[in-house]
């Protein structure tokens, strides 16, 4: 139930991507993932075919022409069915969506096909070691010499940087004598595999372990001048506003997972019997669920509205994303660990998937921002009097 | 520590704190990658009597009072959880059945092994169909001339991986169950009819592992019942008492990864400061450790106290409950909110609050969830 009246097209998308899940999704090929700790690459290949990734491209880059909304959708559906697997899929187009708002019409007909067909994952290449959130900190450099940037840093925790990346989208200090970072920054595109870059993994981590995370050196990597994406020196801004629509997708992301470890929390308690009668038929069981559920609820609302405002280009879309992302974030880490605690034992061994469930929801909890960060966003918006 | 200690104790909790500083730290993600605790480590902590901290002096242990064995867990839970898992049951619920219960004989036999860390012990009460409901267990013990007859399955046996004895609660009077119908039997690894499953995969807690024990027509000796024949049917009072005793250890427990977390964010604070962030831009952080210093600081109060009331003879069945609860939740929020002031950093496992996150959730769940604990609390102060 939403209060959101879906269209044709938006129903037709649901079923999709839910018969998508139940025919990929199967529980002996996450279980292989898992344990594998790999990524899942004929799903995400075969999401490509079906059109569920880029659904927001327009129809000449092989995308839907759809919205933000459905995105949300499909996000939130994609991590229901499972929270790491859906991972993958949603955040395949991670650094597509900033050449979708900026890029030239070369950069979005030579890459955005490419990752909405499933054949490359797309990088954003934001903070570097130590800096955490920071990203306004970066020393990573690109000078121009002749008719090509030439970059030198690195960068950590990118997201898909892996075998199966296409490109990497840099956020380079371009402007070393800017007054401030707001003019400091350029984001350049540098293709996969170029002479001079270095892929580290970070190691192991709490949850998302089936996607690629690294760190990524630039040791003299030389692209062509055009590969600057959108304005130069007006990167910041640009990638500022590229987190604020990943943070929708975030949210979305959180309340699908949260919707997930509320699935088999419900499946365990009505099966489950102690002291002689079923969990669900416990009061305190049921309050739960219950706080569950309302959680769920506020939050994929908080959502929806935060891709509609989004969309519509509404004042006060930054709050809105921040709060949804916060929101959404809390609840899904919130509920996972209850769920964690409604399967008692169970809960703790990997098998019953909710302590997985559990780990994802912390790992998006903090990326793409901390609760921090998202209520720093939220107050500076607040002051600067876009309320409610 | 308290300020009365004595100098043996001291002496004791300052190797304990050498032994963790000096060797543990640096093991605490190696123990998480193999999934092992090396055998070395394992001979320090015999050497220094860890496996009888509570196993009374006269049987070879250190018969430290329970003020004494908390101080020493919450040291050495300032790492990775595992190493004190690995001493953890001879200290509690592998050992204690024997301590309250067992005959003269059963105590001489087994409690020396059990302090020198000579063997392991387990406890296996928990089955598929009766988790927090202990009393639904189906494992049935039937005697057959000189020996009981075991039949039944027990899972998430901690240590049973490295055990040689398991306190294994069974139902010996299927009428009665648990008003005189449940004993306790002390059953050795490679009785005949007794096997232990593959290791159970879990969220955290890597180095120490927990299996499935299958009892299958499996004969033990008549007199292998704790307490002797005479106290064949009752063995789920004798499991209680075990239980509660294991309430304020993993309060300690909780309570040395609190700590552990929290220093780790105050580093990371500190750089942070020293490299140039300003103050004011770290406030959320300050107020977010601020909290945690304070639930810390009742956390720990809560602990002593109880423990110096348990050391005076009271019965703390709701304190150790009350404990229990208030000190692991208290562990798992320092977690959560340790790792956003950490960031994404705070994520990778060579941050060690990623192991920590996952390790102290298991307080929250074993030797009695945080519902029971709430169970029991407002039952005794409802009590008629």
């Amino acid at each position: 139930m939403t209060f959101i009246q879906l269209d044709k097209t938006q129903k037709q998308i649901q079923k999709a991507v839910n018969d998508f899940i139940k025919g990929e999704f199967t529980k002996e090929v996450i279980d292989y993932l898992v344990e594998t700790y790999s990524f899942p690459e004929d799903i995400w290949r075969k999401a490509g075919e079906v059109g569920l990734i880029g659904l927001n491209f327009p129809e000449e880059y092989s995308g839907q022409e759809m919205g933000t909304f459905e995105n949300v959708l499909v996000a939130e559906a994609l991590c229901r069915g499972d929270s790491s697997v859906g991972a993958c899929l949603s955040l395949a187009g991670y650094g597509a969506d900033l050449i979708l708002r900026h890029g030239s019409e070369t950069q979005k007909a030579t890459w955005l096909p490419r990752v909405a067909e499933g054949e490359v994952l797309s990088s954003l290449a934001l903070t570097e070691p130590g800096l955490g959130n920071d990203i306004e900190l970066s020393t990573t450099r690109a000078e121009k010499e002749g008719d090509q940037w030439v970059i030198n840093g690195t960068k950590t925790m990118v997201i898909n940087g892996g075998p199966l990346a296409g490109f990497y989208i840099v956020l380079c200090r371009t402007d070393p004598n800017a007054s401030s970072p707001a003019k400091a920054f350029s984001t350049i595109l540098v293709e996969a595999g170029l002479e001079g870059i270095t892929l580290a993994d970070v190691g192991s981590r709490l949850g998302r372990r089936l996607m690629s995370v690294s760190e990524v050196a630039f040791n003299q990597v030389r692209v062509p001048v055009d590969n600057l994406v959108g304005k130069e020196n007006q990167g910041l801004a640009q990638v500022k506003a590229c987190i604020n629509e990943h943070r929708i997708l975030a949210a979305a992301q959180a309340v699908g997972i949260a919707m997930g470890a509320f699935d088999r929390s419900m499946g365990h308690v009505k099966q489950r019997e102690q002291f002689g009668r079923k969990l669900i038929d416990f009061q305190v069981t049921r309050q739960k669920l219950a706080d569950m559920a309302t959680k769920i609820e506020a939050s994929r609302l908080l959502t929806y509205q935060a891709a509609w405002q989004f969309e519509n280009n509404k004042r006060g879309s930054e709050k809105q994303s921040a709060m949804a992302k916060l929101q959404a974030c809390r609840t899904a880490v919130e509920v996972c660990d209850e769920a964690i605690q409604l399967l008692g034992g169970y809960g703790y061994i990997q098998e019953y998937e909710v302590e997985r469930y559990f780990r994802d929801a912390k790992v998006a909890d903090v990326f793409d921002g901390t609760q921090i960060v998202q209520k720093n966003i939220i107050a500076s918006e607040l002051v600067k009097g876009r309320r409610f | 520590m308290e300020t009365n200690a004595t100098p043996e104790f001291k002496r004791l909790h300052s190797n304990v704190r050498r032994l963790v500083k000096d060797t543990l730290n640096s093991n605490f993600e190696t123990v998480e990658k193999e999934a092992n605790i090396p055998e070395h480590m394992v001979d320090q902590f015999r050497s220094l009597g860890l496996f009888g901290m509570s196993i009374p002096k006269q049987y070879g242990g250190l018969g430290l009072t329970t003020t004494e064995e908390m101080s020493l867990l919450e040291e050495l839970t300032y790492t990775n959880a595992c190493f004190r898992s690995r001493v953890g049951t001879n200290n509690s619920i592998g050992s204690m059945g024997i301590v309250f219960d067992g005959t003269n004989r059963q105590r001489e036999q087994y409690l020396p092994r059990i302090a020198s860390g000579e063997w392991t012990t387990s406890f296996a009460l928990t089955e598929p169909n009766a988790g927090s409901d202990a009393s639904g267990i189906i494992t049935t013990a039937e005697l057959d001339g000189d020996h009981w007859v075991l039949n039944g399955n027990k899972i998430f046996i901690t240590n049973a991986d490295t055990a040689q004895l398991f306190t294994t609660i069974a139902v010996t009077d299927e009428k009665k169950r648990t008003r005189g119908g449940v004993s306790a039997f002390l059953v050795e690894r490679g009785m005949p009819g007794f096997s232990i499953g593959p290791k159970d995969l879990k969220m955290g807690f890597k180095g120490s592992h927990t299996c499935e024990l299958v009892f299958k027509d499996c004969r033990v000796p008549k007199d292998s019942v704790i307490g002797g024949m005479e106290m064949v049917g009752q063995g789920f009072k004798t499991a209680m008492r075990v239980l509660d005793k294991g309430r304020l250890v993993a309060g300690a427990c909780a309570l040395g990864a609190a700590q552990k977390i929290m220093d780790i964010c105050i580093d990371h604070l500190k750089q942070k400061l020293d490299s140039g962030k300003p103050k004011d831009e770290l406030q959320a952080d300050q107020f977010a450790l601020a909290d945690m210093a304070t639930q810390i600081f009742a956390a720990r109060q809560m602990l002593y106290h109880s423990a110096r009331l348990k050391d005076e003879g009271k019965n703390i069945t709701n304190e150790a409950a009350m404990v229990k609860v208030f000190l692991t939740e208290t562990a798992s929020k320092v977690a959560d909110s340790a790792i956003d002031i950490l960031g994404e950093e705070g994520c990778l496992t060579r941050n060690q609050v990623e192991i920590l996150l996952r390790d102290v959730r298991l307080y929250r769940i074993y030797e009695g969830t945080s519902e029971i604990q709430r169970i029991i609390i407002s039952r005794n102060l409802l009590k008629k």
